[in-house]
């Protein structure tokens, strides 16, 4: 019996169970006989978060073409169903064949927030399997993760076998290809650790110095990957239709990876670098495939910022009128108010008006251009205003507090933008209201970043500055604010050393699980964790950290040179902007 | 125009709710391109409904399920081609046009499977005299209520190792689900057991099958 036979009697004693049986349509099953490498894809959170990536979608489907190999999927339970999986003694197990995963060659996490960490420790400890890479041998399956935490990842060295760095579409195939020769677990490195992208943690080796910053870090330094071409990688076409509700349930399409903009806040915006767009004809024949392929009802284009697309006109063009007879709804998130017209609007209201976003980020101008967001007052106002005459129910803006250089002056005119915004609403939708959200989220200065020396704002002050925004803000606005301490304990685990191994499994032992969710996040454990191993958490998140200073990421690179960041740095000390990389290069380093 | 499909949900498909299964027949039904009847309004979705809402982790062999369309086409192939475009656990078993109307439904029969080592005379007697669990009423409150008067019909024999329970229950005002005889069992008889449950068959209000063409 699998250990999903074994667990089927009781999930009607789980909230949703059919995030535990798999059988969904467009999965892959393979005969296990027939293939001679079985990958678990593993998602350290739940099925309704970890169906709604992309990046998960992608690299099933890449590894899944490999004839000789099958890769499965695993989610982490919620609460109540870990309970159960321990009760019963069941281990954790794959979807597709309800096999456990401890049988598996391969377990690849993808790791795309610091709130996770806890749970791909849950999910090792579920499997049987001992938590740390030095205790694991022959016996059990190699553990790799990638995705964008891949970027910082000493927190999880102790951990993981090895991360690969960058985009996963061509190095998941070179690994695989070397898991399949079976080869003893330290040749299976050494030979791993020659891919380019590829970093295996106990190759190297971290000094510190007495006050605690690191002093060194041994080992050849590693380069992310890069596809050079997206149009020739593999797409999902036969997209897996879930058979229960997930949190972004549509056809994702990919307009392009990187960004040109250089926000300096952006940790996606310079990790992803550089620019490739995919041509609009293969983005159409792709989404049209998986719709076809899935019944799905709603086509998402996902990018960084969607309305810098070069092909958005091309794809709207082809896209729009096959989807309206159809019923599929086209969303087009990430819209930057300052390039952003009312044919577009019109395009993407055609199947159906819900509510536009614009994040300005900062109330100031002068914010705005420290983050180097160069977003005009009146770009916004206008885009706002096209949206209110065109009959949109409302916007959504987005703000961040706790910025470097922020003064109250700042966070005030988040509120007073606010409110010339819900002016314009009054007169430009002919007296019918428009619900305007504000919501505003903390501040976490993330390595890869020109920000990434910077110290993160306390939590308290935080929220004294979310109450200043609240203080002012017209009642007609509806305003959010993210709580600071989840911030801030993100920031300590993305700006972390390899000590915060001993911590996140301590965190792990006294109950930390699902960090990304409210109801289970707990920062009085974390503290206790950190006390226990003798560490101090504000060290990480609320120091500001010399520009010589070794950072735990200094040897691994997503190709934009720390001088560049520098250079970047120093202008937002002076609030200058930099330009767009297209129209003239900041000499950042990725396109060399 | 109406169609109307019988099916069976068995297997891992018993743990999708009655929402999911909504959700699961639109993607098939859009997959196979028949010429579906949309909703007017702000979001258009696939004219259908499903009979007897059935409860998670309840299997069935009598789920009937509406869905409107524009123009006719053929039942003979219908089945089949939405087999091949439905997940594991669902199969269509039949499609008519229109159908007798579902609020003709009064009673659904169900198995049940008990691991347990009571007595079947025991069960049989819970069943028919009276048997008091907190049941949840229109207004989502729990209240404590007899089920006995809701079982038209109740058999219980041993089935190898397990008990083997065959009960008809109301389907209309109140429906009774099979749920609440577990709860019951468990409450009376023996908190340990563990149960399977299967929809067998729905019948009208003289007791006979709702639809013998299906």
């Amino acid at each position: 019996m699998t250990p999903y036979q074994r667990v089927e009697p009781f999930l009607t004693a789980v909230k949703k169970p059919a995030r535990y049986t798999g059988g969904e349509f467009n999965t892959t099953l393979k005969d296990p006989r027939s293939v001679d490498l079985r990958v678990a894809f593993c998602f350290p959170d739940t099925y309704e978060i970890g169906m709604s990536c992309l990046g998960l979608r992608i690299l099933y489907d890449v590894i899944n073409r490999l004839p000789a190999v099958w890769c499965e999927r695993a989610f982490a339970p919620w609460e109540d169903m870990r309970a159960l999986l321990l009760r019963k003694k069941i281990p954790l197990y794959a979807l597709e064949s309800g096999d456990a995963l401890s049988d598996f060659d391969v377990l690849a996490f993808t790791v795309q927030t610091e709130l996770s960490y806890t749970n791909i420790l849950s999910m090792l400890d579920l499997a049987g399997l001992p938590l740390r890479a030095a205790e694991r041998d022959e016996t059990h399956p190699i553990v790799i993760a990638g995705g964008s935490c891949a970027f910082h990842p000493e927190p999880l060295a102790d951990f993981i076998d090895l991360f690969a760095v960058g985009e996963g579409e061509e190095v998941i195939v070179e690994l695989m290809e070397l898991f399949r020769e079976k080869l003893p677990r330290v040749e299976t490195l050494a030979r791993a650790a020659e891919i380019e992208g590829v970093y295996v943690p106990s190759y190297y080796t971290v000094s510190y110095n007495k006050d605690g910053t690191i002093k060194a870090v041994e080992g050849k330094p590693v380069q992310k990957r890069v596809v050079r071409d997206l149009n020739s990688v593999p797409y999902p076409e036969k997209h897996i239709a879930v058979s229960t509700e997930i949190v972004h349930d549509r056809v994702m399409l990919e307009l392009f990876r990187g960004c040109a903009r250089g926000c300096r806040f952006c940790q996606a915006g310079h990790i992803s670098r550089p620019v490739r767009e995919k041509s609009p004809e293969t983005l159409a024949k792709q989404a049209i495939a998986a719709v076809e392929s899935s019944g799905a009802g709603e086509i998402g284009l996902v990018s960084l910022s969607t309305s810098d697309y070069a092909g958005l006109e091309a794809l709207c063009d082809t896209l729009v009128p096959w989807c309206g007879p159809r019923r599929v709804s086209l969303s087009l998130p990430s819209l930057r108010a300052d390039s952003f017209s009312p044919q577009l609007l019109q395009r993407a209201g055609q199947v159906r008006k819900s509510g536009l976003t614009f994040a300005p980020e900062a109330g100031s101008e002068r914010l705005r251009n420290v983050i180097n967001k160069n977003l005009q007052e009146n770009d916004l106002l206008s885009a706002c205003s096209t949206a209110f005459t065109g009959g949109w129910n409302g916007v959504k803006l987005y703000f961040m507090l706790g910025l470097p250089t922020e003064t109250d002056e700042d966070v005030r005119e988040i509120a007073e933008l606010c409110g010339r915004i819900y002016r314009l609403s009054k007169t430009d939708a002919a007296g019918r209201s428009r619900r305007i959200t504000a919501s505003a989220s903390c501040f976490v200065p993330k390595p890869h970043t020109p920000f990434q020396w910077e110290p993160m704002v306390a939590p308290d002050e935080l929220l004294r500055r979310a109450g200043l925004v609240r203080g002012t803000m017209r009642k007609q606005v509806t305003f959010h604010w993210h709580e600071p301490e989840t911030a801030y304990w993100e920031c300590v685990l993305s700006r972390g050393d390899r000590r915060l191994g001993a911590v996140l499994e301590r965190a792990y032992r006294l109950g930390c699980r699902m960090d990304g969710w409210r109801e289970c996040f707990s920062p009085e454990r974390w503290r206790e964790a950190f006390a226990l191993e003798g560490l101090e958490p504000d060290f990480y998140a609320l120091r500001r950290r010399e520009p010589d200073e070794v950072l735990p990421w200094s040897h691994i690179s997503c190709g934009v040179s720390v001088d560049h960041l520098k250079r970047e740095r120093e202008k937002a000390y002076r609030a200058e902007p930099s330009k767009d990389c297209r129209n003239h290069c900041e000499r950042c380093g990725v396109c060399r | 125009m109406n169609i109307r499909l019988a099916y069976h949900k068995t297997g891992r498909a018993r743990f999708c709710s009655h929402l999911d299964t909504m959700r699961v027949f639109q993607q098939a039904l859009t997959r196979v391109k028949l010429p579906l009847r949309y909703t007017e309004g702000f979001n258009p979705h696939i004219v259908l409904s499903i009979a007897l809402p059935l409860g998670v982790g309840v299997e069935s062999i009598a789920e009937r399920l509406d869905f409107g369309i524009t123009e006719n086409i053929s039942m003979g192939t219908l089945p089949a081609k939405l087999n091949a475009a439905l997940p594991e656990g669902y199969h269509v078993t039949g499609a008519v046009i229109g159908g007798r109307p579902v609020s003709q439904i009064f009673y659904a029969s169900y198995e049940i499977l008990a691991d347990s080592p009571i007595e079947p005379e025991s069960v049989v007697q819970l069943f028919t005299s009276s048997a008091v669990v907190e049941k949840r009423n229109k207004k989502k409150d729990y209240i404590p209520t007899d089920i006995v008067p809701f079982i038209r019909d109740c058999q219980c024999v041993r089935s190898g190792e397990k008990l083997l329970l065959t009960v008809t229950l109301t389907a209309k005002e109140p429906i009774l689900n099979p749920e609440y005889l577990a709860e019951a069992w468990r409450t009376y008889l023996d908190p340990e057991a563990a149960f399977t449950f299967k929809r067998t068959a729905l019948l009208d209000g003289d007791g006979k099958a709702f639809d013998n063409s299906m």
